[in-house]
């Protein structure tokens, strides 16, 4: 076997070069005869010629045996091959694209509703207990402060997520046995921090408060009935 | 018998999907930068052209092509049913553009002449033996020839591009990169023939 070097030098190339030029025909009688002896008598060359016509034969058999097998293949099967290579995946990736675009929007559509409803709900319902009726000044002043602070802000939609959690934690206070500062103030902060979540889209917690306010307090009072009336609504 | 059967057409169908899936690179690059057509629409053309690929080795139709008298590669022969689906869909579409139809022929394709190969091939000091086995070998390293060789070789000795054509498409225009890389990939090819071939005849004669 010839010791196939690695470094290409500029001969190799030209000899490349005019064993293409040999094979392609474009040598004169004269250059040809001249190419042939020196094949014979170079073996470097000769091997180097007999690779490239064995490149070119070869190809041409395997050129010949793809057509042998285009031959062979139905229809189907070339369908499905050229889908295969151009991205048939294409074609059904636009579907589920087209698909999953639909059900987005229908899904976005639905949630801008759902949001535009419930909170709606919550500013429709918030001015049903005016602070200043609640609030009259005759408990603690702090309290009477921070409450009168956090019923404006569930009005006005102020400062949501910090109202609702501050009455969360109060509304837990006013419900406890024990009397506190926040036990008469209980349903009106149950009922705000409804409000609140309605108005910040937390329908699942507002719904969870109305629940249990529907427990707490009978329908026939006032609170009861309104409990009932916008728990009906948000159903 | 039925599973060799299912071998054969397994094998036949790999084939077609290679080649299926090496002119899909080649097809889409070309269409997108000579006419600008889009990914949709060169995988249209593609899908398209490959039926009529099919149909026309089918009914035999391919040797009598239709640039010349002369036999195309397969690779060649796909292009040009791409270029013309694609203008008929221009044309079609009335959408005219700069490209030059002389510029789109074969010009620079190379043909290697059989008669010549033949000459060389018998210079072979081992040409007489087992040619079949030979021809086979050389059929199977082309059939798993790494990139770039598998562009360059193919390119060169298959479709007869011409080292400028290969230059343009893969080297950026570098005519003496693609000398230098097709004559290792040459070489490489020689290493792996010769190799095999010494395995081949180990076998032979060893049963012998």
């Amino acid at each position: 076997m010839a010791k196939i070097d690695n470094i290409i030098q500029e001969k190799d190339l030209l000899n490349d070069e005019r064993i293409s030029r040999y094979m392609q025909g474009r040598m004169n009688a004269d250059e040809e005869s001249a190419f042939i002896e020196e094949l014979k008598n170079n073996a470097d060359l000769r091997n180097q010629a007999i690779a490239q016509a064995r490149l070119v034969k070869g190809m041409k058999q395997v050129n010949e045996e793809l057509r042998e097998a285009f031959r062979e293949a139905d229809e189907q099967t070339i369908r499905r091959i050229a889908k295969e290579a151009s991205g048939s995946k294409k074609s059904s990736t636009r579907w589920i694209a087209i698909a999953a675009s639909i059900v987005f929007i229908v899904f976005v559509g639905f949630k801008s509703y759902d949001y535009y409803d419930t909170t709606s709900l919550g500013r429709e319902y918030a001015n049903t207990f005016p602070t200043s009726t609640i609030i009259r000044g005759e408990a603690n002043a702090d309290v009477d402060t921070e409450l009168t602070m956090l019923f404006n802000n569930v009005a006005e939609g102020k400062d949501l997520d910090n109202t609702t959690s501050r009455l969360n934690t109060l509304w837990e206070l006013s419900k406890q046995e024990t009397y506190n500062d926040y036990t008469d103030y209980a349903p009106y902060i149950g009922w705000n921090l409804a409000i609140g979540y309605l108005r910040n889209y937390e329908k699942t917690n507002a719904k969870a408060v109305l629940e249990e306010m529907k427990e707490m307090y009978l329908s026939g009072t006032i609170i009861g009935d309104q409990v009932l009336l916008l728990e009906k609504q948000l159903r | 018998m039925i599973v060799s059967l299912h071998k054969h057409k397994d094998e036949k169908e790999r084939r077609l999907a290679k080649f299926a899936k090496e002119q899909w690179q080649n097809v889409r690059k070309f269409l997108i930068r000579r006419y600008s057509l889009s990914e949709e629409d060169c995988a249209d053309v593609f899908n398209e052209s490959l039926m009529i690929l099919w149909q026309n080795l089918k009914e035999n139709k391919v040797d009598v092509d239709c640039m010349g008298t002369e036999e195309k590669s397969n690779s060649n022969y796909f292009m040009t049913i791409c270029r013309n689906k694609t203008m008929e869909r221009l044309r079609n579409n009335k959408r005219y553009t700069k490209f030059n139809p002389k510029q789109d022929k074969d010009e620079d394709t190379i043909q290697f002449m059989p008669d010549k190969i033949d000459t060389i091939l018998a210079l072979d000091e081992d040409y007489n033996n087992y040619q079949e086995e030979k021809d086979s070998l050389v059929r199977t390293i082309i059939n798993n020839l790494p990139s770039p060789c598998n562009e360059l070789l193919w390119g060169y000795y298959g479709n007869g591009n011409s080292i400028r054509e290969l230059a343009e498409d893969y080297y950026k225009g570098s005519e003496s990169a693609v000398k230098v890389t097709k004559h290792r990939c040459t070489n490489k090819f020689r290493e792996r023939f010769n190799i095999e071939y010494q395995k081949l005849l180990k076998k032979y004669n060893g049963k012998n």
